[in-house]
């Protein structure tokens, strides 16, 4: 803690301090949290709704059965949604 | 998000302390170093508090030599002899079970770091910055006349004292450390992004999944969107003056190493995106390997 000249506490280096920055920083760097999971969900959810929207039926054919289709098109959309997280999640660390 | 900005805001403040013209002067720090940073984490922050041991036992016995009765060096002096005493609990801790995958009781590492923080900060608020607030000689006209002379930058002049080198030097560990975790998790982030990349093109390429267009419009957006963000990233990383001084690289500069580091990442998802939109390439690919395979058979 710095001191005035009257020796009174001065809170001038909180930026420097594991308490605040460093706090917040491992905040941001956790793998898993409440917020990732909800970000992701909300995402998974707006993308497969957002497709099916447009046309309004399976949004993609394969020469199989639907249910391939429907099985493909899941799994895309959580590469989708947990690649654009982790740009968010990455952005946010780092601070662009 | 609250937490936008935190690690460049942190190495942003640090670039204002006179601690830059330690960072400037620590060897054994690469971007190299920076890059491989996920690859195995352990090894990187035990060779950083090895480092920090090492500065430990120098600051102490810097500061002993100042035979000082001054309350500040000597609440200092403590600080660093507690740290000192639970760096040998975790270095017992460590020496018996250091061949053993599945030790992971951190209970002692965690008292150490916790004492390694209270040091740095008694050691700052302590013993730098008043060292600081009297001290004369500029940073900014030495580093300037260098610069035009030079094209890499000269370090600016250390501390004449001793004891503030040593704890200059315990300090920048300290934060050394914790930002090369944080680096490391940045690229642990970046690595997954790119799988998610390859596994997404990889998986529309293997099947006539229609309509096609549609698909290869979604996944060049994505990619576009990635790519670009984690080019401005990383860009943003090597121009950054602390990490460029800790790196001995010019701040604001770019080097060859980025480049071909950025396409080492980029290739395999653009490669994988490309015969996506242009299924010639699989081909012609497969033309050029097909005799080969051949002849293994």
């Amino acid at each position: 803690m710095l001191h005035d000249a009257k020796g009174k506490n001065l809170h001038l280096l909180r930026m420097f301090s594991k308490d605040e920055a460093g706090a917040r920083i491992e905040r941001a760097a956790m793998p898993l949290t409440w917020k990732i999971i909800a970000m992701v969900g909300s995402l998974f959810v707006l993308f497969y709704a957002a497709a099916y929207g447009v046309v309004e039926r399976v949004p993609v054919r394969s020469l199989g059965a639907e249910n391939y289709a429907i099985i493909f098109l899941l799994s895309l959309d959580i590469c989708c949604t947990l690649a654009i997280v982790e740009t968010c999640r990455l952005c946010g660390l780092w601070g662009s | 998000m609250r937490a936008v900005g935190e690690l460049k805001r942190l190495l942003a403040f640090l670039d204002r302390l006179p601690l830059r013209r330690t960072m400037a002067a620590l060897r054994g720090f690469s971007w190299g170093g920076v890059w491989r940073m996920s690859g195995n984490v352990l090894e990187v922050r035990y060779k950083v508090i090895s480092r920090q041991m090492e500065c430990m036992n120098h600051t102490i016995a810097s500061l002993e030599e100042l035979a000082s009765g001054d309350p500040e060096i000597q609440s200092s002096l403590k600080a660093l002899t507690d740290m000192r005493a639970a760096g040998l609990k975790f270095a017992e801790w460590y020496s018996s079970h250091y061949a053993k995958a599945h030790a992971g009781d951190l209970t002692s590492f965690r008292k150490f770091q916790k004492s390694i923080a209270s040091a740095s900060g008694t050691l700052l608020a302590k013993v730098l910055v008043p060292a600081w607030r009297s001290e004369e000689e500029s940073l900014v006209i030495e580093t300037a006349r260098d610069e035009k002379d030079t094209a890499s930058p000269n370090p600016p002049p250390l501390a004449k004292d001793k004891h503030i080198q040593n704890a200059e030097e315990f300090v920048c560990l300290n934060y050394l450390g914790f930002v090369q975790n944080i680096l490391g998790r940045l690229r642990t982030m970046t690595l997954t992004i790119m799988l998610l990349l390859i596994i997404s093109t990889a998986a529309t390429s293997a099947y006539p999944f229609d309509p096609q267009q549609a698909l290869s419009a979604v996944l060049i957006v994505l990619f576009a969107i990635v790519g670009a963000v984690i080019v401005k990233v990383y860009a943003d990383m090597h121009r950054d003056s602390t990490l460029s001084h800790v790196t001995n690289t010019k701040p604001g500069e770019l080097g060859s190493e980025f480049w071909f580091k950025i396409l080492g990442f980029g290739f395999a998802p653009l490669a994988g995106l490309l015969t996506r939109i242009f299924p010639g390439i699989t081909d012609f690919i497969f033309t050029w390997l097909q005799p080969g395979a051949s002849s293994l058979k």
